[in-house]
């Protein structure tokens, strides 16, 4: 094994040249190196060589994550303006390689971006996008959205 | 097999070329980006290139030399080229496309292809296509334009095939007010959010959130304030209450009870409420919901008795039942705050002068003192209460004298007790910050407080205090963001 440097390798071939810190930060690579079932190159089988350079990118902003307040804003502003780069499918492409590649600030990361974004759809359009079947009959659902009327006033509630 | 350029019969290769190879006519952007893939695919594949060039000679009668000038004038568009050696005018230059705008947008669309790319970019603003002097300011704002497009657009069974954690794990991450929205999606949905167990790690999630109610209505408030329930002007709340997820308001004028969660509300009737009745939520080893409500027996002009009295309400079995009661102590501030941790409720009480942490165990039913980690008497100093990491408590206290500020942490051991220990001192600030009634949650180096300042009407602050800085004698160590929490 090279001195601290790894391969990570895609579902589709491509290859990734990483330092070992950078690579623990996906902890199924950290168990695998703890585990010493390293050699020098780590087949990762369920995520594409784009998907896989964005999550390696997110690594190695996060990879001496600093303490002070100072350094954690600007990480913040880094993480805002990463995600902003994407749509909802690459969110849902990067949601699946986090979860997979077990990286947990990315996890955490996509999915509040996700939510950020869906969080003044309609019930229709959240089933559409997820697939969902409506299975409330015609009274069920007048009843849920009368419990619920006050989410769906169209005034916007003051911000700061 | 190939044959070599020389060798091709214009007329062949134009018949051949008007099969196969020439793009239909295509609006000119759309067209350079399959001209410019066929570029590529032409350096390996050398006739396809000669064939453009061959048509051009064939039709316009220029030579070779110039075919090719125009032809890679113009990116190998064969239009275009065609046309210009017909009039003879030279290709602009610099190039036609902005690339570095397409590029960004393809990024910002994620995996949108640059035909995409440029469909959106025409239907904003074609002009900026050429222009490659366009500023960044100007070229965020297109691609955000893009962004905000692509949103809005149709994105059916998108995420359809993502596994039910991932589904849930992003909706933990919203707001309330859309998950009582989203109950509507299906039933599955609805009964997924009032469930225990999602409500619990949507709180933990959450953890600088502060709730905080004023007149009727209910506010989250977190680096901004979001109003999460509106009762009507006829409901004035008089006091709350949360326990993991759930949230317990009495109401004075009518004097009622109501328990809501994220997205479900639940109005408890009884008869005889007094204005001076108590209120703690929370469950049992269980996980079972119960409401405690007690009086120390003041008078009451509206209420019929005025006995002290301790009743636990059963969410399950949806009854009152009596609880022993001791009204030995009383509340050190008006209202109290109290503090629900493991599902058993925690204040700060004092009997006889001296002051302790009251709590009541919903599973045995029963009021227990717990001690102080410092010995205190009443007035010298304010002590506030709050859970630490939804496993113990923390104390505030600060000295009246110097205004220096103990933090303390406390692990309550089997319900029964409670060992505390110092975290650290805040010293070296002028600010009263205890007062009215904060609440606050400790992290490792900060405070971060929440407190209703009555400065004006319908502001309020959340005040973080980071130690460290504090400490260091820096100025800033208080950083104090005012919240508009209600207007008028």
């Amino acid at each position: 094994m090279s001195s601290n440097k790894i391969v990570l390798t895609s579902s589709d071939g491509e290859s990734f040249e990483v330092e070992e810190v950078v690579a623990r930060k996906l902890q199924i690579v950290g168990h695998m190196i703890e585990d010493d079932c390293v050699i020098n190159e780590i087949p990762l089988q369920n995520v594409t060589g784009d998907i896989l350079s964005m999550v390696i990118e997110y690594c190695k902003t996060h990879v001496d994550e600093e303490e002070s307040e100072e350094a954690q804003t600007k990480l913040k502003t880094w993480d805002k303006e990463f995600m902003k780069k994407f749509d909802l499918k690459t969110h849902l492409k990067i949601i699946l390689a986090a979860n997979y590649l077990n990286v947990k600030g990315l996890l955490d990361l996509v999915s509040q971006t996700i939510a950020d974004n869906i969080k003044d759809y309609t019930p229709e359009k959240i089933r559409e996008v997820f697939g969902v079947e409506n299975d409330y009959t015609e009274e069920e659902e007048a009843e849920v959205r009368k419990e619920n009327a006050w989410a769906f006033d169209e005034a916007d509630t003051p911000k700061p | 097999m190939r044959q070599s350029p020389m060798e091709v019969d214009p007329a062949e290769s134009l018949k051949e070329a008007g099969e196969e190879q020439i793009p239909e006519a295509l609006p000119l952007m759309a067209s350079s980006q399959v001209q410019i893939q066929n570029i590529q695919e032409s350096t390996n594949i050398w006739p396809r290139k000669d064939t453009w060039v061959n048509r051009i000679c064939y039709e316009t009668k220029v030579s070779r030399e110039e075919a090719l000038f125009y032809l890679e004038g113009f990116k190998w568009n064969l239009d275009a080229a065609m046309e210009a050696c017909h009039s003879k005018t030279l290709p602009e230059q610099p190039s036609q496309l902005n690339n570095k705008l397409i590029s960004s947008l393809c990024n910002a669309a994620g995996g949108e292809t640059r035909e995409k790319a440029i469909a959106c970019l025409k239907l904003f603003n074609s002009d900026s296509l050429r222009n490659q002097q366009m500023g960044d300011e100007q070229m965020d704002n297109i691609v955000d334009k893009t962004r905000a497009a692509n949103r809005d657009k149709s994105l059916p069974k998108l995420a359809a095939n993502l596994p039910y954690d991932l589904v849930e794990e992003i909706l933990l991450k919203l707001p309330v007010k859309s998950l009582a929205r989203f109950n509507l999606t299906c039933k599955e949905w609805g009964s997924l959010f009032s469930g225990h167990r999602f409500i619990y790690k949507q709180l933990v999630n959450s953890q600088y959130q502060f709730l905080h109610s004023r007149k009727s209505e209910i506010w989250v408030v977190k680096s901004g304030a979001f109003q999460i329930r509106d009762f009507g002007s006829d409901e004035v709340i008089k006091s709350m209450v949360q326990c993991e997820g759930l949230i317990l308001c009495s109401t004075i004028s009518p004097r009622r009870i109501v328990v809501l969660n994220g997205s479900q509300t639940r109005w408890i009737d009884k008869e005889n409420l007094s204005v001076y009745d108590f209120f703690c939520l929370g469950h049992d080893s269980k996980n079972e919901y119960k409401v405690l409500r007690f009086n120390f027996g003041a008078y009451d002009c509206d209420c019929e008795s005025y006995a002290a009295v301790a009743e636990i309400f059963h969410m399950t079995t949806n009854s009152w039942r009596l609880s022993d009661i001791q009204d030995n102590w009383e509340f050190t501030r008006q209202p109290p705050m109290i503090v629900s941790v493991g599902g058993n409720s925690y204040w700060i009480a004092s009997s006889d002068g001296k002051l302790f942490v009251q709590s009541y165990n919903f599973s045995t039913e029963e009021f227990k003192p717990l001690k102080l980690p410092l010995q205190q008497v009443k007035g010298t100093k304010t002590l506030v209460l709050s859970s630490f990491r939804r496993e113990g408590l923390s104390l505030l206290c600060q000295r009246h004298q110097d205004l220096s500020i103990d933090v303390w942490n406390g692990i309550i051991v089997q319900d029964r007790s409670i060992v505390w220990g110092k975290q650290f001192v805040v010293t070296g600030h002028n600010q009263q910050i205890l007062y009215p009634v904060p609440s606050f949650f400790i992290t490792e180096k900060k405070i971060v407080m929440f407190c209703e300042e009555l400065v004006e009407e319908g502001t309020a602050h959340i005040k973080v205090i980071n130690r460290k800085e504090v400490l260091s004698g820096r100025k800033r160590g208080i950083i104090a963001w005012q919240v508009k929490v209600s207007v008028g």
